[in-house]
């Protein structure tokens, strides 16, 4: 039992299904809002004015929720597919890496576009 | 440590299989999230750029890219995917209730979200190329 006991995912199996669940759930509604928010700043341009509909709070729940989600989505699909328990390892601490970095910098740069407009 | 996982036996390789059309929709579920995850990072990270960099060189470049061919190809699928996984998750979080199961409604099911999912996709770059 305790042999393989740290090679899978690092929290319960059982948690990460429900917290996929509830991400899901939440995401109905916030995702449609962030592609929108996040499209249409596109096709408009590349000033701050661009973001029309960026409520900087719907924002943030946004940017975080779903990368969450998708590290626990990304997560079961490596430990899926990559049979080399060391490789699967590095990969999801990678993928973790990154999202992290990522989910910093927009939170720093929402922070910063709001005390902007004070 | 054990480096690899158990020596299992090998189902058959997969082209043996017709895969049915639910199968077909659970892989483009994953293959989607992933898109969906690779938009999101490009997309988050340019967000930071425009409040925090606006008139840095990268940022540039990268808006040049986003609206030339590739990119307009890229965010197409991007959204495409995003309405493929909406779709397709609102249904696993009907399988997780044990709902839609039956055959009748599966073949049902796919049709619907495959006809929506091409309608949807034509609206909105209708709605962003032409209005």
């Amino acid at each position: 039992m305790f042999k393989n006991f740290n090679l899978g995912s690092s929290e319960s199996a059982t948690a990460h299904w429900w917290l996929q669940r509830v991400t899901a759930i939440m995401l109905i509604p916030i995702a449609c809002y962030l592609v929108i928010a996040l499209m249409s700043s596109v096709i408009h341009g590349n000033n701050i004015q661009s973001f029309v509909f960026s409520n900087p709070v719907v924002l943030l729940l946004g940017i975080t929720i779903s990368m969450y989600h998708a590290v626990l989505g990304i997560q079961v699909i490596i430990e899926d597919y990559v049979s080399c328990l060391i490789l699967r390892r590095w990969i999801i601490l990678l993928v973790k890496f990154i999202t992290i970095v990522s989910v910093a910098a927009s939170i720093l740069a929402i922070i910063v576009s709001v005390k902007n407009n004070f | 440590m054990q480096r690899f996982a158990k020596k299992l036996p090998l189902s058959p390789h997969v082209q043996i299989y017709r895969l049915p059309w639910v199968a077909i929709f659970s892989i483009s579920h994953r293959l989607s999230g992933i898109i969906l995850f690779f938009g999101l990072l490009l997309l988050s990270w340019r967000y930071a750029l425009v409040v925090l960099q606006p008139h840095s060189c990268i940022l540039h470049t990268l808006n040049y890219c986003l609206v030339s061919k590739v990119g307009i190809a890229f965010f197409m699928l991007w959204t495409m995917s995003f309405y493929l996984h909406l779709l397709h998750g609102i249904r696993h979080l009907f399988w997780d209730f044990g709902i839609g199961f039956k055959l009748k409604y599966l073949n049902l099911c796919n049709v619907l979200i495959g006809l929506t999912i091409i309608f949807l996709t034509v609206i909105t770059w209708f709605i962003i190329l032409y209005v």
